[in-house]
């Protein structure tokens, strides 16, 4: 690329649109035959949100044919975001001027776009060369493709007998990866017993995970009882001990009937897990009591962390019997060591998973503390299994009263067990999230950081702060810590890229579906477009028009995956919402009951696709330029807020602030008077503030509003329009500043009322500690832990102060 | 119940409850994917696997991942060899033998073809105790003391022994060499700086 051609591009970075399509202009004077150029102009009209024309100038060029890679590249941009088939540009482009670099340069831009349609029909025409490697994409590229759901019935079908022709082609199958891509295609096909023939042949030249899995499978799949009870129990006699192979035994070994050698089987093999696991299923298949299967492993594992989720899936069979189980342990007799506590642990999740007791806060503190010596000889990196009973006490706590001061007894209970168990990572999951509700990010912060979360964690993890940046930490520290979560997305999509690139030279097919996958999801991450929202509006609060436009781009960028059907599933078409909410929760009986903190008080609702599509929506109205656009996103952006479903999702503060700026920004394009009308009315309904401090809705209605009027302001600075609406738009911004001004006075004094407010808390937790946790010993005391939730809070305040 | 299945570059997104672990290191995603493009059948994880209804065949518990290996192939000659880069198991399944399972499929997938290699090697932290004691009981000895393996790569002197930054080299041979060659008694006493350690 020419220095010149980077100042284009540069100019784009900034915004620089009308710079950047002057200078296009200049190179289409010097270069008037090269089609780069013309591309390049409506590549710009498409940055700067001039959709129509940007189309108009892409398809008049696409016309011409045009064969250069640069120029097809830019041009498919303008076509995918208008929802047009760019790969038609290619495929014109070869069938007028076919030659493998261009071929090439299709196949690699299709893996640069995670685009599985665009890899078939290269695909395609790679299966005309002749070479097996040609052929061996052309097969694998048709295998991806198959499993796309947006593509029609008839070619569901089609693509897997075409694939499976190809690869009869190449017989016999030299390989691993060769025969993977005949078995995935053969199953597609419903070619089981072809599948297992070839499989199995493979299987005895060469060990391969994968194709024994597919061999198990595909005579699961043939119904071949016979094939596949000979298969598992020549695994089975060979010493694998697998549970894959076990169930796929019994289940064979049923259906024909052999439940006697099953049983024989599974006793004659070392007692293992997998075995005793086999026992209980067996029974539970055959429809028999499972007390005794259970029993018989419960006396090998019931001091042992697995035991609950081994046995969870049969507690709702009628056939157990609950105080057999529970019998094998004496209560009295417990020891205060590691076996007895996992006993303890692992009988009491059981109960409560059969609502067979309820424990009681104090129950818990109890056993709790039976144990707490254990902790003075843990190693560091052990867990203490004992915490869960604390977990259960947060969890009891919460699910009977949300107000702020159980919050803080939370607090005070976690915080004193995670200093004796300090990698104990639930635990400090929990403290991130109690701590993110009293308006503390600093404290939630140091929690988080302290998991030493990277890359990957970064989208699974990182809802945990950035999902309400813009609320918790509206500075310039704020979004630097944005950045930072970002900064894994742009890292991934360089890597991923190259390494599957790297995956079809090599061969490594059976591992590219799942990178292709992975590189989707992680590019269409739910977690990225909600972080680049929050960026959107910390750069308008804090006039930091650069992180703005950097989060514009991505949300221009993924608009087409928000409005399109619902009926489409594709990785690649969809918004992929990546974010663990599981951890948390495993715990107790494990079940997820997020209900508890997405409660109102808690942290509110976790923000969906929905949230995401309302606010991108906001943020490309706020910034163009063109009426037109606007106008549309509007119309979009009205239907979804009539949509109830939308509303729950949002704080009582968004709501208002969206009905504002549709009425006020509908009144400034149309002058329609109901509009003013419907925005004044907005101006002089504001909703309140809490009262107290410690709630995360005193920094977000502060923020809210205050993003509100410089939402507003910057919109009527940009649209100019007839006097009259000019100054009704001013008596409107008039109100909310003098809403602001209020709140800013008010901000001046924060500091004495957080003191006032956890000194008052202070009190009260003392009390509550000297009463109901005793036993527990704690390290630190209440007024500790209070004493730095109000440094941590007036620093939350003191971002008010400042903007 | 535990089963074996190949990894995927997806399994990233449900790793939190091993990878949690303060134990385990996270790496970037191209260090994960590089494993699954060279090494296809040398990443593996273990799964506590589903269960379903048999009366309606609805899945009554889904793969919880309790475990992972990253195993790679490299060296010439005699030197061709497996090595386990990364072993780990889920805090819930510990205790259960998991990791020996682990070492023992990689070992079983690399001694015969396409691979077959003349032994598998590992680095383990020499304070490590419980992994050197598991690492004997599959077999592997001490074939060398890595002096400074862990540390920041001043130390230049093999003889200055630090038990917090040294780590063994553990060995164990498999089929192909037949007379033993890869292993050696007493290891334990022999030092080496991080970078002789080449293949």
């Amino acid at each position: 690329m020419s220095e010149s051609d980077q100042t284009i591009f540069s100019s784009l970075e900034v915004g620089a649109f009308k710079q950047a399509l002057q200078l296009v202009k200049k190179k289409q004077k010097k270069f008037p035959n090269s089609s780069y150029y013309y591309a390049l102009e409506s590549f710009v009209l498409w940055s700067s949100g001039d959709i129509n024309k940007a189309i108009t100038v892409a398809e008049d060029l696409a016309s011409k044919v045009p064969s250069d890679p640069d120029t097809l590249r830019l041009l498919k941009e303008v076509y995918k975001s208008s929802g047009r088939d760019f790969n038609l540009l290619y495929e014109n482009a070869l069938r007028k001027y076919y030659n493998e670099n261009l071929l090439e340069s299709w196949f690699h831009s299709s893996i640069d776009d995670f685009d599985i349609s665009g890899l078939q029909k290269a695909g395609m025409l790679y299966g005309k060369q002749n070479k097996r490697k040609s052929k061996l994409l052309n097969a694998f590229t048709l295998l991806l493709a198959s499993d796309l759901d947006r593509i029609s019935p008839a070619h569901k079908r089609l693509f897997p007998m075409l694939g499976v022709k190809v690869m009869e082609g190449l017989f016999p199958l030299d390989s691993a990866q060769e025969v993977f891509i005949y078995a995935k295609l053969a199953m597609s096909c419903s070619m089981y017993n072809e599948t297992a023939k070839i499989v199995s042949s493979f299987l005895t030249k060469e060990s391969d995970l994968e194709l024994q899995i597919i061999l198990l499978e595909s005579l699961l799949l043939a119904e071949n009882w016979q094939g596949l009870f000979d298969t598992t129990k020549n695994h089975i006699l060979s010493g694998l001990d697998d549970w894959n192979v076990w169930q796929k035994f019994v289940d064979s070994g049923l259906k024909l009937g052999l439940t006697e050698i099953v049983t024989e089987t599974i006793g004659g093999f070392k007692v293992s897990r997998n075995t005793l696991l086999a026992a209980i299923y067996l029974s539970n298949k055959s429809g028999n009591d499972i007390t005794n299967a259970i029993t018989a492993y419960s006396s090998h594992f019931i001091d042992k962390s697995c035991f609950f989720p081994d046995l969870k899936s049969y507690a709702s069979s009628s056939s157990l019997d609950l105080n057999k189980v529970i019998s094998q342990v004496d209560f009295d007799e417990l020891q205060a060591d590691n076996s007895s506590l996992i006993k303890l642990v692992n009988i009491t999740k059981l109960k409560l998973l059969m609502g067979v007791e309820t424990l009681e806060f104090q129950d818990n503190i109890s056993f709790f503390s039976k144990f707490s010596t254990l902790l003075d000889n843990k190693l560091d990196t052990d867990y203490f299994p004992a915490d869960e009973f604390l977990l259960l006490c947060v969890q009891q706590l919460l699910s009977a009263d949300k107000s702020l001061f159980t919050v803080i007894k939370c607090i005070i209970i976690l915080e004193n067990n995670v200093q004796m168990d300090k990698h104990e990572f639930h635990l400090r999951l929990w403290l991130i999230k109690l701590y993110s509700a009293i308006n503390c990010y600093s404290l939630a912060k140091i929690h988080f950081d302290s998991l030493s979360t990277k890359f990957v964690q970064l989208d699974t993890l990182g809802h945990y702060l950035t999902e309400r940046m813009s609320t918790l930490k509206p500075n310039k520290s704020g979004a630097d810590d944005l950045e930072h979560f970002c900064s894994v997305y742009y890292q991934a999509e360089v890597q991923t890229v190259h390494l599957i690139k790297d995956g079809f030279e090599k061969g490594s097919y059976n591992k590219i579906q799942g990178m292709l996958e992975f590189a989707a999801r992680l590019n269409n991450s739910l977690s990225f477009l909600l972080s680049n929202i929050e960026k959107a509006k910390l750069g308008r609060l804090l006039e930091n028009k650069n992180l703005l436009e950097q989060s514009l781009k991505h949300l221009i960028e993924k608009l087409p995956l928000l409005t399109q059907s619902d009926k489409i599933n594709d990785v690649d078409c969809i918004i992929s919402d990546n974010r663990d909410f599981n951890t948390l929760w495993d715990f107790g009986t494990q079940k997820v009951n997020d209900e508890i903190v997405q409660d109102e008080f808690i942290f509110g609702k976790h923000h969906s696709v929905k949230y995401a599509h309302i606010f991108s929506l906001r943020e490309l109205i706020l910034s163009k330029n063109s009426e037109e656009t606007i106008s549309q996103h509007l119309r979009q952006l009205c239907l979804l807020l009539d949509n109830a479903d939308c509303l729950t999702e949002l704080t009582e503060d968004e709501s208002w602030s969206l009905k504002f700026l549709t009425s006020a920004l509908g009144y400034v394009l149309n002058h329609n008077n109901n509009s003013f009308t419907e925005a004044e009315e907005l101006v002089q309904n504001i909703p309140s503030q809490p009262e107290s401090l410690l709630n995360w809705k005193f920094n977000h209605h502060h923020v809210v509003l205050l993003d509100t009027f410089k939402a507003f302001k910057n919109f009527t600075l940009k649209h100019k329009t007839i006097k009259e609406v000019t100054l009704n738009c001013q008596l409107l911004l008039k109100t909310l500043k003098q809403k602001i001004d209020q709140l800013r006075e008010e901000a001046l004094s924060l500091t004495v009322r957080s003191r006032a407010e956890t000194n008052a808390l202070t009190d009260e937790a003392e009390a509550w500690v000297s009463d109901s946790c005793q036993k527990l010993n704690f390290s630190t005391d209440a007024k500790t832990i209070l004493n730095s939730i109000y440094e941590s809070n007036t620093k939350a305040l003191a971002c008010l102060k400042a903007l | 119940m535990t089963s074996i299945k190949p990894f995927q570059a997806t399994d990233l997104f449900d790793i939190n409850p091993v990878n949690l672990d303060v134990l385990t290191e996270n790496y970037q995603p191209f260090f994960y994917l590089q494993y699954l493009v060279d090494w296809p059948p040398l990443f593996f994880k273990s799964v506590s696997g589903s269960v379903i209804d048999s009366s309606d065949g609805s899945i009554l518990r889904n793969d919880v991942m309790s475990g992972y290996m990253m195993g790679k192939t490299e060296g010439k000659a005699k030197e061709w060899h497996t090595h386990i880069t990364a072993v780990t198991v889920n805090p819930t399944y510990r205790r259960l033998g998991l990791a020996s399972f682990l070492c023992e499929h990689l070992d079983q997938a690399t001694d015969q073809e396409p691979y077959n290699t003349y032994f598998v090697d590992l680095f383990v932290r020499v304070t490590n105790k419980l992994a050197i004691s598991m690492y004997h009981k599959l077999g592997y000895s001490v074939y060398r003391r890595v002096v400074g393996y862990y540390g920041d790569g001043s130390n230049e002197n093999r003889n200055k022994l630090d038990d917090n930054h040294d780590a063994f080299d553990m060995r164990k041979s498999q089929t192909r060499d037949v007379k033993k060659e890869t292993v050696r008694e007493n290891g334990e006493k022999v030092n080496v700086l991080p970078y002789e350690v080449v293949f």
